[in-house]
């Protein structure tokens, strides 16, 4: 799965499941207000939809790019 | 603590107007500013500061730059749903001064009579709604919500334990059914039967007692979890209505098949009533003639006067383990003759009934209310005096903004969380949804007047104004 890949796939999950109307315009870097509950969802999702081994998660999610690199980074071989 | 009756009275005064913050004491301006020092409160902390209160109506102040604005909101919460008898409750004062003088203290270290009034009267009311027999129930009072579930969930994990042999002739049914989007309770045991990640993450789950979810109301989910956890089964917990979920009712035959399906497994059923009891036009929320193997309440059992919990099991069903069911508040008789009065004030003058009958009115004018705004609400449901107005997409998520917004339009509500989560799919997700629940004396007018101001607060919404 290509970086476009992932970005888009996290941008529609944002979008269309946590209605996070921002995330269809904002830029990877845009800062993006995610609330505690927020960040929950956004850990289940990378890791059902990705694999992603939330495990290594350091700091909260802030936009759009960092949740990219973190599945790039953390995805579990299949 | 310094008196502000005063000041009250000429904010009463004021109300749509405005107050310099130099005109308030430190006090008030230190709450509009920081806050009042509690850690967590309701969904962060609000912009909100009560005043004062008088009869359903609440006084407000939100502060706008260097003044205050000051606002008088009908009181559809009862705190939490708990003030079941709004400001009806002050009927009872003389109850509440002869109790103070005769049995301040008093806990459960003596038998009661005002206890054995209170728990008569219950057993009476489970009883009638359950087709039971009054002589079928045992109960033990503890204080909080959270407690009486906690309690209820040691009953069911004990059921079949044998204290004498330290065995369990059901230790073959190790697995629980909880519904997803269910609200149970903050506390470890009711945080189990929890399936939102944002409640339950960092938590550790009991291992020996896995819990299996399925969506409230929906047969096909309900025959599956059946199905797969067959013979494992050791009970069921589930609401009267699904209320954090989004206030959403189940059917009279998702209640039957729940019911053949749990005497088919041997299951027990462990009915939380604590946020249903007593408003939803009769004493439980659960269909008439349905008699679960126990019944948890809470909130409006204390009146909004203090916290007062009960679980109520059927004997030969389930049994309390000898201690377990000692707290330090148990109703003690103070409260049991305040509760038991409030529960014949209840009774005497109807208001299960007029629940029922008015509150069919009130719903039909929320609907006609969500059918001009549907760009702010979805649907309304409900029962008896119990409503909720699930937010439309564009709000999904945006409850406390609404419910804010209400309130700068003159109501008091409460924002349920609905079932957003991916653990069910798209289509049955339910979005936020706002929590109404008037106490069952509001008068009629004040009813009226409520309907119009959700109204109102909607079309500021639906308009982008600056209540908004």
């Amino acid at each position: 799965m290509t970086t476009q890949d992932i970005e888009k796939k996290v941008r529609d999950f944002l979008t269309d499941e946590m209605l996070k109307e921002q995330a269809a315009v904002a830029t990877p870097s845009d800062p993006l207000d995610f609330d505690s509950l927020e960040q929950t969802e956004i850990r289940v999702y990378i890791e059902e939809a990705f694999g992603a081994d939330v495990k290594n998660l350091k700091e909260p999610f802030g936009n759009i790019g960092q949740i990219v690199d973190f599945v790039k980074a953390n995805r579990l071989p299949s | 603590m310094e008196s502000h009756r005063g000041l009250i009275e000429a904010l009463w005064g004021r109300v749509g107007g405005q107050v310099p913050l130099s005109e308030l004491p430190e006090s008030f301006r230190h709450c509009l500013a920081e806050g009042d020092g509690l850690a967590d409160h309701y969904g962060g902390r609000t912009p909100f500061l009560f005043a004062a209160q008088k009869a359903d109506r609440v006084l407000v102040l939100e502060q706008h730059g260097r003044d205050a604005h000051v606002s008088e909101v009908l009181n559809c919460t009862g705190g939490y749903g708990t003030g079941i008898l709004g400001s009806q409750v002050a009927v009872l004062e003389p109850e509440l001064r002869e109790a103070l003088a005769s049995c301040a203290t008093a806990n459960d270290e003596f038998h009661a009579v005002e206890r054995y009034e209170l728990v008569k009267q219950l057993r009476r009311l489970v009883a009638a709604q359950t087709g039971t027999s009054a002589e079928d129930w045992e109960l033990s009072f503890t204080s909080s919500g959270t407690e009486a579930m906690d309690l209820a969930m040691q009953l069911m994990l004990l059921d079949g334990f044998d204290l004498g042999t330290g065995q369990s002739t059901r230790a073959h049914k190790d697995t629980l059914i909880a519904c997803h989007g269910a609200w149970h309770g903050w506390g470890m045991n009711p945080n189990q039967l929890l399936d939102r990640r944002q409640f339950t993450e960092g938590l550790p789950r009991i291992p020996q007692a896995p819990v299996a979810f399925m969506r409230y109301g929906d047969e096909a989910s309900l025959r599956e979890v059946f199905e797969r956890h067959r013979g494992r089964i050791r009970g069921v917990f589930v609401e009267g209505i699904l209320g954090d979920g989004g206030v959403v009712r189940a059917s009279d035959s998702w209640w039957k098949l729940l019911f053949e399906l749990a005497a088919a497994e041997d299951a027990k059923i462990v009915d939380d009533e604590i946020l249903t009891g007593f408003r939803c036009g009769r004493f439980l929320a659960i269909p008439e003639h349905r008699a679960p193997d126990c019944v948890t309440l809470g909130k409006a059992l204390g009146l909004g006067l203090f916290p007062l919990s009960a679980v109520m099991w059927r004997k030969g069903r389930l049994k309390l383990r000898p201690g377990i069911g000692v707290r330090t508040f148990n109703a003690r008789p103070f409260q049991a003759r305040v509760v038991s009065a409030g529960l014949a004030m209840i009774e005497r003058q109807g208001l299960f009934e007029r629940a029922r009958e008015v509150g069919e009115r009130v719903m039909g004018r929320l609907q006609a209310v969500v059918g001009d705004h549907p760009t702010v609400f979805k649907a309304a449901r409900g029962m008896g005096f119990f409503f909720g107005l699930e937010l439309a997409g564009g709000y999904a998520r945006k409850g406390h903004a609404v419910r804010n917004a209400l309130l700068r339009h003159g109501v008091l509500t409460e924002v349920e969380s609905g079932l957003l989560g991916r653990q069910v799919p798209k289509e049955a997700r339910i979005n936020e949804t706002i929590r109404v629940t008037p106490p069952l004396g509001m008068i009629d007018s004040d009813l009226d007047e409520l309907v119009t101001r959700v109204a109102r607060g909607a079309s500021a919404l639906a308009s982008g104004g600056p209540a908004a």
